[in-house]
């Protein structure tokens, strides 16, 4: 196996070979506690089991393999310790080897280099022949290298019996020093101990005589594999007394629970494989920090892109974590739309985001349709929807019904619905011609209208003047018609003009409201994650508290927030405007009828 | 991060590092930051197919329960073939889903990925346009993946015809990479192209 660090000459290439034999596939370390498979791949007892936990197949020929096929494989655990003590001492001599011979091809070079020397040896060695000359040094290098490291190998040998060496000096001492203090015998062992190191001795002598009284072999063999049970399937109670009976901590949540069980389990049964195991209260320990060490890794904490609060709780508290997640994720929120903007070029415009509390002015920009063809399809729509935050869809089904599907801006939709029809709308027509010329010169608005052609259905792109904001507003052909029969533009910004039909939009959404039935849907769709934002937590706020559902919605709508559905009698001139600039102040109003 | 996949990781990049392949200039990995969970891949495109002389990077992402998950692999250079995203890079190969084993290395997975380049599999497509057109018009496919790999992996250019296609797109405002996307789907027909950008 190429993984394999050791530097073995070429000529040695079978120990690479060797090497890769006997390190486990899954951790690359040398075998621990070998364990072999059916298909008789060798790993390391923990490694595979923790492996198998994952998945029930080899990690290395990707054969069914269960937990219950494991066997041991002692011999190559033997075979893991000799090769290791082997292998430093083979290095050695190895490298060994490579220097005699490059001390041997300096010699021979010197000899070559000065002519006097090769005359000299051929005066020593005059009766010999060249190669008998070249080699006669050899051996003596080798040989002097051998003699000088025989010393050292039989301190390498005598390695294992310097103990002996040092133990006479060292015992002379003891015995010397024994007899000095007070001795008293053991009273486990009745060995006599000096008096000062009593304590410490009973300690050691109690600690190994227990196993002694019962048995270490015994219980080391006894060990049995824990079983492996369907923690899923137990309650948190069966499970903390399951971790109990263990003396494993209790604590944390039922993930955490199952985590340390599935843990515990692997390295219990792990050290039952072992020849030696380790005790107990070691395996614990093990447990424990390792889950100190992975909790600090994000595997273990919470996914930070999901809020984890109850729709059910205060409005408050939500409104605050969303606030607070919009913080957080701004910054990836701005990346997604960046890489939205340049996928899909100029198509759609985006809204650089207001930030919060700056007072939002009731302006009023009835958007009319033009008939612009849109580069857009539907799905690049589709998105945009998920992408940008403060896009609103209003979708049509077409036939007779409207079926508007929107963000929380919906109300807001409701609202020029309804206000189109009203008179007051008319006011706000008539003022926006007048600031038509101003309005035309952003030109951008065209690129953000959408119009789909093909299907019944109109998708008009409001901007918020300034801001930048859109929605997107699906309607059915008949509204989008007299919408751009209308031929009007987006007015930006009309603020002085646009109090007095405020007002009168707000009766008439306390009425829209009255009128409906109260709904809640779990609608959901992908939108909603951007749709947080900062200056939406007013809508955020507003999600949770108002349970107007006016509206049948269809289903692509944003996770998390539940949605208002709304339907609307279908009107022959209806105008479906979106005003997003006023959107958070009748967001505001709108709550309260509901309360 | 884990411990053993950290070690793994440690192991795996001097693997490579060292390995035959990175002396032959096919395969290369760099560590992004010094957590080992994330890092570059480079791969060449392998010879005798339209790939050849591109250098194609790639985005590998460890997971926390790597090696007994397998790493996330994506394509960052754009790529035309069948069983990669021609727009977002992902990846289709088994053995970086649910064939992945642990015995595997992120040096067997770049060669795969060589290999995979070598053989599209397009009964199993990752990108549908794609592998529509490599298998109704082959031809075409080779000569769009060469010019992609010019285009995007700093492959040699050949296709003068595709390039000036292109260049039309440009002038009328539409995007390098999206006149390219239409153009490679319609089979290089600049009308058909010209319309679904319009459309």
């Amino acid at each position: 196996m190429s993984l394999i660090t050791t530097n073995w000459p070429s000529e040695f290439s079978e120990l690479k070979k060797l090497e890769g034999i006997l390190h486990c596939p899954i951790c690359y370390e040398y075998i621990n506690t070998c364990m072999i498979t059916s298909c008789s791949h060798n790993f390391c007892s923990v490694c595979i089991r923790k492996y198998l936990q994952f998945k029930n197949q080899c990690p290395t020929c990707s054969e069914e393999t269960y937990a219950g096929d494991l066997r041991k494989n002692r011999p190559l655990d033997e075979i893991v310790t000799i090769y290791t003590d082997v292998k430093e001492r083979l290095l050695f001599k190895l490298r060994l080897i490579n220097v005699t011979q490059s001390i041997k091809g300096c010699q021979t070079e010197n000899c070559n280099g000065f002519a006097s020397t090769p005359k000299k040896s051929e005066s020593d060695t005059s009766s010999d022949k060249d190669t008998p000359k070249s080699e006669k040094p050899k051996k003596k290098v080798v040989q002097k290298l051998f003699s000088e490291k025989k010393p050292p190998e039989p301190l390498v040998v005598g390695g294992l019996t310097i103990p002996t060496i040092f133990q006479p000096r060292k015992s002379p001492k003891k015995n010397v020093a024994l007899p000095k203090p007070e001795t008293k015998p053991c009273p486990v062992c009745n060995v006599d101990v000096p008096v000062k190191n009593i304590n410490f001795h009973l300690d050691s002598c109690l600690a190994a005589a227990d196993p002694v009284v019962t048995k270490p072999k015994p219980p080391v063999e006894k060990r049995k594999p824990l079983t492996k049970l369907v923690y899923t399937m137990m309650k948190e109670k069966e499970l903390k007394r399951y971790l109990k009976e263990h003396g494993l901590n209790s604590n944390g949540d039922r993930k955490s629970l199952i985590w340390r069980l599935n843990r515990y389990t692997v390295l219990y049964n792990a050290e039952c494989d072992s020849e030696h195991p380790r005790p107990v209260a070691d395996i614990l320990k093990q447990v424990e920090r390792e889950e100190r060490e992975e909790k600090t890794t994000p595997l273990f904490q919470a996914p930070k892109n999901k809020t984890t609060i109850d729709k059910n709780s205060d409005p408050e508290i939500i409104e605050k974590h969303n606030k607070e997640y919009l913080q957080v994720n701004k910054d990836h929120f701005n990346a997604l739309i960046e890489s939205m903007k340049k996928r899909m070029g100029k198509n759609i415009k985006t809204s650089n985001r207001i930030d919060s509390d700056e007072e939002i002015k009731p302006d009023i920009t009835p958007l009319v349709e033009d008939q612009v063809p849109s580069t857009s399809k539907a799905t690049d729509i589709d998105c945009t929807v998920s992408i940008y935050s403060q896009v609103t869809v209003v979708d049509s089904d077409s036939d007779s019904d409207i079926f508007e599907k929107s963000t929380t801006k919906i109300e807001a939709d409701v609202h020029q619905i309804d206000w189109n029809k009203t008179k007051v709308n008319e006011e706000f027509t008539q003022e926006t011609d007048l600031k038509d010329e101003t309005v035309k010169e952003s030109k951008e608005l065209d690129d953000s209208i959408i119009h789909d052609e093909d299907s019944n259905s109109y998708e008009s792109v409001f901007d918020k003047s300034g801001r930048g904001e859109i929605s997107l507003v699906k309607t059915p052909v008949g509204k989008a018609h007299s919408l751009s029969a209308r031929k009007k533009t987006r007015t930006p910004s009309q603020t002085a003009n646009s109090s007095p039909s405020n007002s009168k939009m707000e009766k008439m959404v306390d009425e829209i409201f009255e009128k409906n039935d109260d709904k809640m849907s779990d609608q959901l769709d992908e939108e909603s994650e951007s749709d947080e934002d900062d200056d939406e937590s007013e809508d955020e706020g507003f999600q949770f508290k108002t349970p107007v559902k006016n509206y049948d919605m269809s289903p692509e709508i944003s996770p998390m927030k539940t949605r208002s559905k709304r339907k609307c009698a279908p009107s022959t001139d209806e105008k479906k405007l979106t005003r997003s600039e006023t959107r958070q102040k009748r967001v505001k109003r709108s709550i309260s009828p509901c309360y | 991060m884990a411990n053993i996949a950290a070690q793994r990781i440690k192991r795996e990049f001097k693997e490579v590092i060292k390995s035959e392949e990175v002396a032959k200039c096919a395969i290369r990995l760099e560590l992004i930051g010094d957590s080992f969970t994330e890092l570059r891949g480079e791969i060449g495109g392998p010879p005798d197919t339209p790939y050849e002389g591109g250098l194609f990077v790639l985005e590998i992402k460890i997971p926390e329960t790597y090696p007994f998950n397998p790493p996330k692999v994506r394509f960052v250079t754009k790529i035309w073939h069948p069983n990669i995203s021609s727009v977002t890079g992902a990846i289709c190969l088994d053995i970086l889903k649910d064939q992945w084993a642990a015995a595997m290395t992120l040096r067997t997975v770049l060669l795969s990925l060589q290999a995979l380049m070598a053989s599209p599999e397009p009964d199993d497509p990752q990108d549908a346009v794609v592998a529509k057109q490599f298998k109704e018009n082959e031809e075409m496919f080779r000569l769009t993946a060469r010019y992609w790999t010019s285009e995007y992996a700093g492959g040699p250019n050949e296709n003068q015809d595709f390039q000036r296609k292109v260049q039309r797109l440009i002038d009328m405002g539409i995007e390098s990479d999206r006149a390219c996307v239409a153009l490679s789907a319609y089979n290089w027909d600049l009308e058909r192209a010209t319309e679904q950008l319009f459309s």
